[in-house]
């Protein structure tokens, strides 16, 4: 048996499915915004894998600035929180349910 | 089996496990760590892919910086065990998730078992590297590269504005 | 590569960064708030208007005709932007919606706003965002436009300092956001996967192979997560949890902003995207689209009746007009490209009678200090001018003559008919008698409920008074002279 692209995006779509399911559960703002990161990173690997199978590098560029993105998201994301953490001593994002409704 | 293949196995294991791990962890900082597994071990799938450029940067920008960043902000904040929100109705919750993600994954997974012919083609030696991915960049996606710095202002100055203001 | 196409663009990101760095130079010599904002917010009216007018100067010489989406040669850097005439009609309405915005929030950033030079920056920033949406021509621009907006958004959202809810709601809004585009970039690389390309004129034109049952379970799923990821920005159902809290929480001058230029942006990149689908596929589309908009309409409307903060109400209503405006989208799927033009000019319309309501909400709440419906309680007395001009655009938006809301929800109505889905029109309609029943409790509010309290009420200042006469003279001659509107939307709709 050969790892082809089945098993990668097999493994690429379980780790993102992880990151949702990580987004829907907890209510730590912290582990939130990790299983965003997890489902961006997931995303590149379908990029990447898919670059690879069609011999195409504009995967790998889209992947670059998907990364560049990210960077910048986390830098807001964690200064809302820090914001949030210092405005009421709590990580827990309160009566917000992304599943309501 | 190729030794390819024994590492795809490894590296997507490590990923998968310590991905589940880090949704499960209770405390932020242990979930971060993971994370860093998990991230490390996609830098070894790049890898296998020939992404030699997305490696590095996977190592650097997303298990350095990012993962830095964070695990730098929970320690800023002192995260205590009474800080931790009580994860009510996680059962509930859980089951819930449950419910509605396995037939999406179910529904995907089986979308990918149609692609028959899934084997990797031989690519040349500079496939991935700077060089390569660098003429991309300059050329087909130069706007988007363009519109990366004026982001990476915004988010420059969302900082200073956000953590500059005192409560 | 021609470089006159960024013009507007560039035109705006100068102002952006001559209102941020040069903060300190607006400084006024009693050191007064108060002159320093109007100095900072007439710079960057300044810079969106010399934009607005480059913009008209390509669409009066037909410029945009030239560049038309299917002829990547004469699109700039590599096809990834394109500017035919949908773009710089959709990029027209979204420079004046800024404009319209800045107007009305000079008095609420100096009394309550500290950095005043970042505001206006982000708000630059923010509406170039919506710019590099509605002319993106492939997938990462498309992504890297939405990221623009909703960066900068989260973090205008944040700037409201004394209030606790602000900074939640920003929270909120970054979590949504960041899912939603996840969401959208794992859609956007199931269409690369399949197709190798990301400019969308290619991706149409690799279109037919996928005609295959196996292949285009992949294709569905790919298509419906970006349909997902960029129903956010628009907040159709479901996926519109986040509005009502963010709405109530941001600064107000940001929720109108978030509730008419954000929007705009969201339905400019919809509607590029749905561009690349071809008549086998759009069939299923259609179906979808005029599911999602019944569900939009619906869920808005009977969630709004129940609605005590006038923020919220306005949240659930914009969800509400969002499934008006999706209704839109059906005559562009099935290639009706004169009915198509509806959504533009109903987008058109949107702007002057949500910002007549935020100037009005704006102004109110500075004297009522609070945001509930009640604290409205016998406004008109005081204020008759902006109560009168409150009332018209409400009655506007419910869709009734004599405004623009009622032609254009007209033109929607009939493009849905003609596309075969008179039940939709119906429903509609219905839903349109229903938002009248919270649209008239605010009128009766302001008009027939005793005030409990004496507030003395100071005149408007000079930029909510020209933002309410504007949108009261906007939904008016939407009304009384639509036909050269119409003709313009047309004309942009064929680049489409």
């Amino acid at each position: 048996m050969i790892a082809g692209l089945q098993s990668y995006l097999l493994v690429s779509a379980i780790l993102f499915f992880i990151g949702v399911a990580g987004v829907l559960t907890r209510k730590n703002i912290f582990i939130i915004f990790m299983s965003i990161e997890l489902m961006l990173n997931a995303v590149n690997l379908t990029f990447i894998s898919f670059s690879r199978f069609m011999n195409n590098l504009t995967g790998q560029a889209i992947v670059f600035l998907i990364i560049a993105v990210a960077a910048a998201e986390a830098a807001i994301g964690l200064s809302i929180v820090i914001l949030i953490f210092k405005n009421k001593d709590s990580l827990s994002v309160d009566d917000f349910d992304v599943m309501k409704g | 089996m190729a030794a390819n293949t024994i590492f795809f196995m490894i590296f997507s294991l490590v990923a998968i496990i310590s991905g589940f791990v880090m949704i499960t962890r209770r405390h932020p900082l242990s979930a971060a760590l993971s994370l860093v597994v998990t991230f490390i071990s996609l830098a070894g799938l790049y890898g296998l892919l020939a992404a030699k450029l997305l490696f590095i940067i996977q190592i650097l920008v997303y298990a350095g910086a990012i993962m830095t960043l964070v695990i730098f902000s929970i320690m800023l904040l002192n995260v205590q065990e009474e800080d931790l929100p009580a994860e009510e109705r996680i059962i509930e919750r859980v089951s819930i998730t449950t419910l509605i993600l396995l037939p999406m994954i179910y529904i995907i997974g089986r979308s990918f078992t149609v692609i028959k012919d899934g084997q990797f083609p031989e690519v040349s030696q500079d496939f991935g590297t700077i060089h390569s991915v660098g003429m991309f960049l300059f050329t087909t996606y130069s706007f988007p590269f363009e519109v990366i710095s004026i982001l990476l202002l915004i988010s420059l100055l969302g900082v200073v504005v956000l953590a500059k203001r005192r409560i | 590569m021609n470089y006159t196409v960024f013009l507007p663009e560039i035109l705006v990101l100068i102002t952006a960064s001559i209102v941020l760095f040069g903060e300190w130079a607006f400084k006024s010599i009693d050191n007064s708030t108060e002159k320093k904002v109007r100095n900072i917010g007439f710079v960057t009216l300044l810079g969106m208007f010399a934009a607005l007018g480059v913009l008209l100067s390509f669409e009066t010489t037909g410029y945009g005709l030239i560049t038309s989406f299917f002829s990547p040669e004469t699109s700039t850097f590599y096809s990834s932007f394109v500017l035919d005439s949908s773009a710089i009609y959709f990029k027209i309405i979204i420079l004046i919606s800024s404009i319209l915005t800045v107007l009305i929030s000079f008095k609420y950033v100096s009394d309550k706003i500290k950095n005043v030079g970042e505001f206006y920056a982000l708000i630059c920033m923010a509406t170039l965002g919506g710019m590099f949406m509605s002319s993106a021509n492939e997938m990462i621009s498309m992504y890297l436009g939405i990221e623009l907006i909703s960066i900068s958004s989260y973090i205008l959202c944040c700037f409201n300092k004394d209030h606790n809810k602000s900074s939640e709601s920003a929270l909120k809004y970054f979590i949504v956001g960041g899912l939603s585009s996840a969401i959208l970039l794992y859609g956007f690389s199931l269409l690369f996967g399949l197709t190798g390309f990301t400019q969308f004129p290619q991706l149409a034109s690799t279109f037919d192979k996928f005609t295959a049952p196996e292949l285009n379970a992949i294709f569905l799923i790919g298509v419906i997560m970006s349909i997902a990821g960029l129903g956010y920005k628009i907040a159709a159902v479901p996926f519109h949890a986040w509005a009502p809290d963010v709405y109530e929480g941001a600064p107000t001058p940001i929720t109108a902003f978030l509730s008419i230029t954000s929007k705009i942006a969201g339905f400019a990149a919809i509607s590029r995207f749905f561009l690349i689908f071809n008549n086998s596929m759009s069939e299923k589309l259609v179906v979808l689209v005029a599911v999602l908009s019944v569900l939009t309409m619906c869920i808005g409307n009977f969630l709004s009746l129940a609605q005590k903060n006038i923020k919220r109400l306005f949240a659930y209503s914009s969800i509400a007009q969002a499934g008006y405006l999706l209704m839109g989208l059906i005559p562009l799927l099935m290639n009706r490209m004169d009915d198509s033009a509806s959504i533009l000019f109903y987008l058109t319309a949107y702007i002057f009678m949500n910002i007549g309501c935020f100037a009005a909400i704006i102004y109110f709440s500075k004297f009522t200090g609070s945001t509930d419906i009640e604290a409205f309680a016998g406004v008109a007395k005081k204020s008759p001018f902006i109560a009168f001009v409150f009332s018209c655009c409400l009655i506007s938006l419910a869709g009734l003559p004599p405004f623009g809301g009622f032609t254009g929800k007209f033109y929607l109505f009939v493009g849905a008919v003609n596309s075969g889905y008179t039940w939709l029109a119906f429903v509609g309609a219905v839903n349109s008698v229903i938002s009248l029943y919270y649209y008239v409790k605010i009128i009766k509010t302001m008009y027939f409920v005793e005030s409990t309290k004496d507030i003395k009420f100071e005149l408007p200042n000079a930029g909510i008074l020209t933002a309410v006469i504007l949108s009261l003279a906007g939904i008016l001659i939407l009304f009384l002279v639509p036909y050269p509107f119409i003709q313009m939307a047309k004309m942009s709709a064929l680049g489409l």
